[in-house]
């Protein structure tokens, strides 16, 4: 496969992840909103702002929307996301399924003009709600009518970085809420259940726990629980599994391995309730994403950069044996 | 001696060996060989083959200068190629053969303009002037002949003999300033000093027998390695070969190779490796004369 198109379709993946995320977040963060006093609301926002560079004076919902789903240049924007996806889909068009492209060129068209005026009328929860149907029917089309071949590992693979990236955004965006309740006061049993529902997790927790918010058992199992698809750990798993199907052995595809495998041993050793501190869950959320990001520039390096050193010339000289070096 | 008088003979048999040594293996090496003589009105070759070690196909073609080349790839991981060229060459003692054997294919005399102008390892430079040029083509043979012996006087008193002044890229600018340089310095000056007059003349590349007898002819420079000189077009002469590293004139003692219009079109052995370690260059010429 040519390295153009695995990272056309790597690209796709990472951009169609993201813009469900982004939506979730969006959404969330609306739902605490209304559960807060208007006080708390620049907070709330700023921690989204700032986990994805909005750079917003004061950053509130409509300016959040502004620049995370309408705008045109910021690299989170929903609508650039879904074109820019629209975009890769149309190069990529004979390496993913019709299904597919028709869902995503549909999603594009009816995006085209969206307003926040539109999304209001919509429904704010009704719009992220279809980003989100969207997006998981896109991963679901490419699961149910994708041939299992190198296109496929590298949509999924795209798809499983983000997600990564984005357990740690989240972590990141929640961290001063739901840390700052350990000092003294109750746990806000409500910024914890909207960490979960932010991965999507909510209904799966209480499944597995069958019981109240605890905060070990929530960091516990957003980072570490193998059976929940959003956790980081699941995450890390699937890169290892995607990786080991498309190397082809060369020197950098076996040290990506060995990182992401890494990663994973690292994290197993991590002890939840040493966390719970504000400073101690920084360190490790800026850990976790920093060898991400590692992880995700090695994707880069051992899949879709050329590594084809200029060729040297050989020119022998008249008279003497002289060679040149250049 | 007259010099379209082809009477003399001698048969040289050549051997060049080029060994090319990295320091770490390097791969999909492309090479181009020009090391192979060619039939001329003023030699004849009997025969002639390449060796490349690692073994590998060799192909060939007829390039638009007639030279004969030859090239191959090694694409598998190596540290060390030999080629090796011999030939067995009749050579005639002469220096010329005359006008009907230029080997142009083009009418007329239009093949002789690209041998007037600026060429890339030739370039348009003032020092050429600095040489005073006593040949032109307006001469008659005997004057012409004189005239070149007399700008291979010139050269052998101006520059000297030095391996160490030039590389493969050197502008003739090197020479001039360093007084001295190697066979393909000199020819590519005496080229520059004689189009500056536009007088129609081509580099060759070649062999160079030296009897090492102290006999007339001994006692040369430029044996150890492929050796080149330049060719000076006259309308009733033909070609006449100067050498202006020995101050001679080209006879029986030299094996022609490939004639262009300068280093550029008769590279004996020009290419690409991909691997980045350094390279060891040696070249072993030997010329015998064995009738």
């Amino acid at each position: 496969m040519l390295s153009r198109i695995a990272r056309g379709l790597y690209d796709l993946g990472r951009l169609i992840e993201r813009s469900r995320n982004v939506a979730r977040i969006l959404e969330v963060n609306h739902k605490v909103n209304l559960e807060r006093s208007s006080r708390d609301e620049t907070e709330i926002w700023s921690a989204v702002s700032n986990a994805f560079d909005c750079d917003l004076s004061s950053p509130d919902e409509s300016s959040l929307y502004e620049a995370l789903v309408l705008s045109a240049t910021h690299p989170h924007s929903v609508r650039r996301c879904i074109a820019e996806a629209r975009d890769e889909g149309r190069a990529m068009r004979n390496h993913i399924s019709e299904e597919m492209w028709l869902h995503l060129n549909r999603q594009h068209l009816d995006f085209q003009n969206l307003t926040f005026t539109h999304i209001r009328e919509t429904g704010r929860s009704e719009f992220n709600r279809q980003v989100e149907i969207f997006a998981d029917g896109l991963h679901g089309l490419a699961d149910d009518t994708m041939i299992r071949d190198h296109s496929w590992a590298f949509l999924k693979l795209g798809k499983l970085m983000e997600r990564s990236l984005m357990v740690c955004q989240i972590l990141e965006i929640k961290r001063t809420s739901i840390t700052a309740n350990q000092e003294g006061r109750p746990v806000d049993v409500y910024q914890w259940q909207a960490l979960l529902r932010s991965l999507a997790g909510y209904e799966p927790y209480r499944r597995a726990y069958d019981a109240r918010v605890v905060p070990e058992r929530v960091l516990e199992f957003v980072l570490k629980r193998p059976e929940f698809p959003r956790s980081l750990t699941w995450a890390l798993g699937e890169i290892q599994n995607i990786l080991s199907l498309v190397s082809n052995g060369s020197p950098m595809q076996v040290s990506l391995e060995r990182r992401a495998i890494r990663l994973q041993e690292d994290l197993q050793a991590v002890e939840i309730p040493s966390l719970l501190s504000k400073e101690a869950l920084q360190d490790e959320i800026d850990f976790l994403k920093k060898s991400i990001e590692r992880i995700i520039e090695e994707i880069e390096l051992a899949y879709f950069t050329s590594h084809r050193p200029a060729s040297i010339p050989i020119n022998v000289a008249h008279g003497a044996g002289l060679v040149s070096q250049q | 001696m007259k010099p379209w008088d082809p009477s003399g003979k001698a048969l040289l048999i050549v051997s060049h060996l080029t060994r090319l040594r990295y320091t770490e293996a390097v791969v999909e090496a492309h090479s181009e060989v020009r090391k192979m003589p060619v039939d001329t009105g003023l030699q004849k070759v009997v025969t002639k083959s390449l060796k490349v070690t690692p073994n590998t196909r060799i192909r060939e073609y007829t390039d638009y200068f007639g030279s004969h080349v030859q090239y191959f790839n090694l694409l598998e991981p190596h540290t060390l190629v030999e080629i090796l060229a011999s030939s067995v060459v009749e050579t005639t003692d002469a220096i010329c053969c005359g006008p009907q054997a230029s080997g142009q294919h083009r009418a007329g005399t239009e093949f002789l303009c690209e041998y007037q102008n600026w060429s890339p390892a030739v370039p348009r430079l003032r020092e050429y002037e600095e040489v005073p040029n006593p040949v032109s083509t307006g001469l008659d043979d005997e004057d012409f002949i004189a005239a070149l012996r007399e700008l291979g006087s010139t050269f052998k008193a101006l520059f000297r003999y030095d391996q160490e002044a030039t590389d493969v890229h050197s502008s003739p600018k090197v020479l001039f300033q360093k007084g001295g340089g190697v066979c393909q310095d000199l020819a590519h000056a005496m080229l520059g000093v004689l189009r500056t007059n536009r007088v129609p003349c081509r580099y060759v590349s070649g062999y160079l027998y030296d009897p090492q007898d102290g006999s007339a002819g001994s006692g040369l420079q430029g044996t150890s390695a492929s050796h080149a000189w330049v060719q000076v077009w006259h309308d009733q002469l033909g070609w006449v070969g100067i050498d202006p590293t020995n101050d001679k004139l080209v006879d029986w003692q030299y094996v022609r190779i490939a004639t262009g219009r300068d280093y550029t079109d008769v590279q004996p052995l020009r290419g690409v490796f991909l691997g980045a370690p350094e390279q060891h260059l040696e070249v072993e010429v030997d010329v015998q004369r064995i009738g």
